[in-house]
């Protein structure tokens, strides 16, 4: 049987794309749009399949309520029922229903969610709109080809009276696809299908002349003229015809243009059933008898068996057919799990092992057998199965990359949530959706962009009052962005609230005894923001309004220290405050500098360094009992890495390499005897037992068989801030960068 | 690079408990094999004679490189890679409070398998698969003294092959990732 | 799952011996929904002789079928762009598909679009949740097909 979790998934995926639609909507609607009839239906098709879904997996309440919720979005995308504000409100309960339907599906322990109150909600609602407005009475459809009419669905058939009763014109586009192409094709003419009207429906016409191409008849209604469309889809080998002249009842046969047109068996039956009131008189193409009434259908209740006609001598056999096995297999998407991709990873991380063998062994081989061409031939050959190991590499960790966007929407959620429960009046804007990371980080990342954007509601934005009072738009804004920059991925959480004052910070940090007043009265503005991030700075139970934005912020630190990442933060009174994270693109695979302390070889993750340098030890000044060098005039403390592990110090004359790590908010100079190369490492974790020693984050295999550690700057670097910290001097940071 | 040692290890590793023991050698193969002898590979370290026991064993290996993890307990030799998997390996006679062994040709690296975590054991030679009956192991004694001077905690069983005496180790209390870290180096509980 | 690795290579090597040895009947899926994808093949896996073709959309069931002649056809009719109807048309009106079984499965509501399916010349008509034992006999009996 279908398993419940790849269930429970697409479910998860169809509650998305549902908020996704609700949220594009709601955006449309408060730009004062006209609204596209598209996203209702989206909204619909989503609910409608996870309804199926749920169905098949017997979760009652799913089902239940995605009925109740399927009817309500038929009623709006078939003009029935308005989409007013009460409506739009309780479809985004929904997608809070569904969340937490599925977390109780997924774990009973979980709360049971109310879904019968909000079903009453919902028939209220429809109840106390006004009924059904009958639109404009029945447009005849009668010009239309009964071949097409009958196989629109009750929708289709919709939108297109609609797009004639708002005086739109009805082309008919045909356009002829190479069977190769079509994704593509269609992609790119439904774009600029889009900017010219409404796309009714596709209709394949069947040619079994050619093979190899797909033919399409594309139905769309358009306010627009002849010439614009022709001009639009200049280029693309489509025929446009007009189907009606603006008003109805004007027959057209090209409706379908490229197939011999059939008659439906049984036009009164079809229309009699469906209650639509287009006449079935036989239209300028006579039924071709023999053809079509082959066709029988069966219903299930009467047990009969299909009638299958035998084939026409023509029609080639069953099976005879020459099916090039091209694109046996069409389905798009599979899910994998994480794991799965992790132990493809590893191979491909020991592949690159055994072919740096590979290559030293030839190499050497080289040096002896200079004269034998076929050495050469290998050399040359185990550089190419590098690049396409790395290639290979690459295209894994693609697999694992997934964009911002998803988590975005989530966040879109929590803002129009938030926003209405303090009766704050905010908008998001977001920007590089499409920015891609490693589907881990993004999934880590959500709690912590999560908690920024509540604090930026709770606390940052102002009331609408106090924003009218200083003169700023009565609407807050929080903007997140993202974008890429090189191998990393850089996500601000900006809003235009009320900023946080430095100088209060510092102030409670005080009398929070977390730093001493001389030590305050030193303190720069950016270093007293920092002290947000400080654990113990700020707690739940005593928020206050002038400095209460720190909350929970030594989490979403530690949270972003823990990917790899940094955190700072920039604010200003009355202008807002800005959050900037920095992280790697993806974790599996890491690049690191390979360095030597203690005459043993070790990886740093080269994210967190920010510069390595080279020293004289004369250079080295001591500050209040702590090493520091100084760093474009300001002091960077040092650690020594032999030091901090126990190592024998290799004795090294005057000179000393230095990496500068940054984590966070801290700088911290990791001193080292070597810098040797920088090279792409899969991280392995060490195990039962050996993950607990603090320092060493993991191991990796570099060549011939030897395994490397890789340091938890992290953890190196928290251990360096706690020592210089240490003390009487209770002072959160000595470093200034 | 890492090599298996060939030959009769592997296979007898690999052949399951049906195995014929000396016995049945002795009396034919007429006799209906007892199912229920414990299978142990054992091995030497100093001058002591160790075992554990078979299906504990993945595989044995002849050294490999490891690298030193600092800050973890002294008898932690490093983690080495072993076909791309990383392992911990551990020097068994300082483990067990013997003078650390020096790497020679006859060192070996039980591969074991507790649980589903893998650990290397260095051990200064390999000697035999024996198959000792149930009833043949002895309660160790609250004092061990003589031919053993490893901690009762981590002695599993004596047992007599052939007069010598065989230390039985417990593999559970012997290799013990709890203790990897050196104590100085260990966080308390919450932190991390 | 096993639907999950069809059309891999190494399953393609055991497709290759079924066919010589039993010809199983080649079933074309056309569903969106992963989840439903795979629980209609659950079902009438059971069945045996049958092999799964799949389609997640009406343009790629008509890329599919340009090339390969099923023995049966089983749609879900709401599908974006391309819908079940329209792609049950194209079927009927292709010289060589018209006479392929088309099973086309419904949610329940939307009585308008289930009657053009049926005059359309769905061959039989299921509504989701549908009971797996009716999917089985409706599909055994239509492969069977009228004698001769």
């Amino acid at each position: 049987m279908t398993s419940q979790l790849t269930a429970i998934s697409e479910i998860q995926d169809l509650v998305e794309a549902f908020s996704r639609s609700l949220l594009q909507i709601e955006s449309e609607r408060s730009e004062g749009g006209e609204s596209d009839p598209d996203l209702v239906n989206a909204a619909f098709r989503a609910v409608h399949t996870l309804k199926g879904i749920a169905s098949m997996v017997e979760v009652d309440e799913l089902v239940v309520m995605s009925h109740e919720l399927e009817n309500c979005l038929d009623d709006i995308r078939l003009g029935k029922r308005l989409l007013d504000t009460a409506s739009l409100d309780l479809l985004f309960a929904a997608v809070e229903l569904y969340t937490a339907s599925l977390a109780h599906a997924v774990d009973p322990s979980r709360p049971v969610p109310d879904v019968s109150s909000f079903l009453s909600r919902l028939k209220e609602t429809g109840a106390a709109q006004a009924a059904p407005t009958s639109t404009e009475e029945e447009v005849s459809l009668d010009w239309l080809h009964e071949d097409v009419r009958s196989v629109l669905t009750e929708y289709e058939e919709f939108r297109l009276r609609e797009n004639i009763g708002n005086g739109k014109g009805i082309y008919s586009i045909h356009v002829s696809f190479d069977l190769l192409d079509v994704d593509g094709g269609i992609e790119r003419l439904k774009t600029k299908l889009k900017t010219l009207g409404e796309v009714l429906t596709y209709l394949p016409s069947a040619d079994a002349s050619r093979d190899d191409r797909i033919d399409l008849d594309i139905l769309v209604g358009s306010a627009n003229e002849f010439d614009l469309l022709r001009e639009t889809l200049k280029g693309e080998a489509a025929s446009i015809e007009r189907l009606n002249t603006g008003g109805p009842s004007v027959a057209h046969e090209a409706a379908v243009p490229a197939a011999r047109a059939r008659e439906s068996t049984r036009p009164e039956r079809a229309s009699a059933a469906g209650g639509v009131s287009h006449q079935s008189a036989p239209t300028a193409a006579s039924a071709r008898a023999g053809d079509a009434s082959e066709m029988t259908a069966v219903s299930l209740e009467s047990e009969q068996q299909s009638k299958v006609a035998p084939s026409p001598a023509a029609a080639p056999a069953p099976g005879a057919a020459p099916p090039p096995q091209s694109i046996r297999s069409v389905v798009q998407t599979v899910r994998v799990e994480l794991s799965r991709l992790d132990a493809l990873m590893n191979l491909v991380g020991e592949l690159r092992v055994i072919q740096g063998d590979f290559a030293r062994t030839i190499s050497r081989a080289e040096d002896t057998l200079r004269t034998v061409p076929e050495v050469k031939m290998l050399h040359h050959q185990t550089r190419q199965m590098a690049r396409r190991i790395d290639e290979l590499r690459d295209r894994i960790l693609d697999v694992r990359m997934v964009p911002v966007g998803q988590m975005f929407d989530t966040l879109a959620r929590v803002v129009r949530k938030l926003s209405r429960e303090h009766g704050k009046d905010v908008r998001l804007v977001v920007s590089g959706e499409q920015t891609e990371l490693d589907k881990l980080i993004v999934e880590e990342l959500s709690d912590p962009l999560m908690h920024m954007i509540r604090n930026a509601i709770d606390h940052g934005i102002e009331s609408v009052d106090r924003r009218s009072a200083a003169g700023k738009s009565l609407t807050g804004k929080i903007t997140l962005t993202a974008r890429q920059r090189g191998n990393s991925v850089e996500i601000r959480v900006e809003d235009d609230g009320a900023g946080m004052d430095w100088l209060a910070l510092r102030e409670r940090a005080v009398l929070k005894d977390l730093v001493s007043q001389e030590e305050a009265e030193v303190m720069t503005a950016s270093e007293a923001l920092r002290l947000i991030f400080a654990p113990g700075f700020s707690t739940l139970d005593d928020l206050s309004q002038s400095s209460g934005r720190g909350v929970g912020m030594d989490v979403v630190k530690t949270n972003i220290m823990r990917l790899s990442g940094q955190i700072d933060v920039e604010s200003e009174v009355g202008r807002g405050t800005t959050f900037r994270l920095t992280l790697p693109v993806t974790l599996a695979i890491i690049q690191a500098l390979v360095i030597k302390g203690g005459d043993q070889m070790f990886c740093v993750p080269l994210g967190s360094v920010l510069e390595s340098l080279m020293f004289d030890r004369s250079e080295i000044e001591t500050i209040e009992g702590f090493e520091v060098i100084s760093l474009r005039s300001e002091a960077l403390p040092i650690v020594y890495l032999d030091r901090i592990f126990g190592l024998p110090p290799v004795s090294k004359d005057g000179q000393l390499y230095v990496i500068v790590v940054g984590l966070a908010e801290h700088r911290v100079g990791l001193v080292v005897d070597d810098l040797l190369e920088q090279k792409d490492v899969v991280i392995k974790p060490l195990g039962p037992g050996l993950d607990m020693v603090p320092g060493v984050a993991g191991a990796t295999e570099i060549g011939a068989g030897k395994t490397v550690l890789l340091l938890d700057l992290a953890a190196i670097v928290s251990d360096a801030v706690r020592d210089f910290g240490a003390g009487d001097r209770r002072r959160m940071e000595v470093v200034r960068t | 690079m890492t090599e298996s040692v060939p030959g009769i290890w592997q296979a007898l590793l690999q052949s399951g408990e049906a195995m014929a023991t000396e016995a049945d050698y002795e009396h034919g193969y007429s006799r209906r094999l007892r199912d229920d002898l414990v299978r142990m590979v054992s091995f030497r370290l100093g001058s002591e004679i160790h075992a554990v026991p078979i299906r504990k064993v993945r595989e044995i290996t002849r050294c490999f490189a490891v690298t030193m993890v600092p800050r973890t307990r002294g008898y932690i030799r490093g983690v080495g890679t072993l076909r791309g998997e990383l392992i911990p390996v551990l020097c068994l006679a300082s483990r067990l409070g013997l003078p650390a062994a020096e790497v020679s040709r006859r060192s070996r690296v039980l591969v074991v398998q507790i649980d589903s975590d893998v650990f290397g054991l260095l051990v200064d030679e390999v000697l035999d698969v024996v198959s000792l009956e149930p009833e043949s192991l002895r309660e160790p004694p609250s004092v061990l003294g003589g031919a053993g001077s490893v901690s009762r905690d981590f002695v599993f069983a004596l047992a007599r092959k052939e007069g010598n005496l065989l230390i039985v180790l417990n593999l559970a209390t012997v290799v013990d990732p709890e203790d990897f870290v050196a104590p100085e180096w260990r966080k308390g509980p919450g932190e991390r | 799952m096993r639907s999950s690795v069809r059309g891999v290579i190494g399953v393609c090597v055991l497709d290759q011996i079924l066919y010589t040895l039993h010809m199983p009947a080649k079933v074309l899926v056309v569903e969106d929904s992963r989840a439903m994808r795979e629980y209609v093949t659950s079902v009438l896996e059971g069945t045996g002789g049958m092999d799964f073709d799949y389609a997640e959309s009406g343009f790629h069931a008509l890329q599919l079928l340009s090339h390969v002649s099923p023995d049966l056809i089983i749609t879900d009719i709401n599908m974006p762009e391309v819908s079940g109807l329209e792609l049950l048309r194209y079927v009927r009106k292709s010289e060589r598909l018209k006479d392929v079984p088309v099973v086309v499965i419904s949610t329940d509501g939307h009585p308008v679009d289930r009657e053009r399916a049926k005059a359309a010349g769905a061959s039989i008509m299921l509504e989701k949740p549908f009971d797996p034992e009716v999917l089985k006999r409706a599909v055994s009996g239509l492969l069977e097909g009228p004698p001769g």
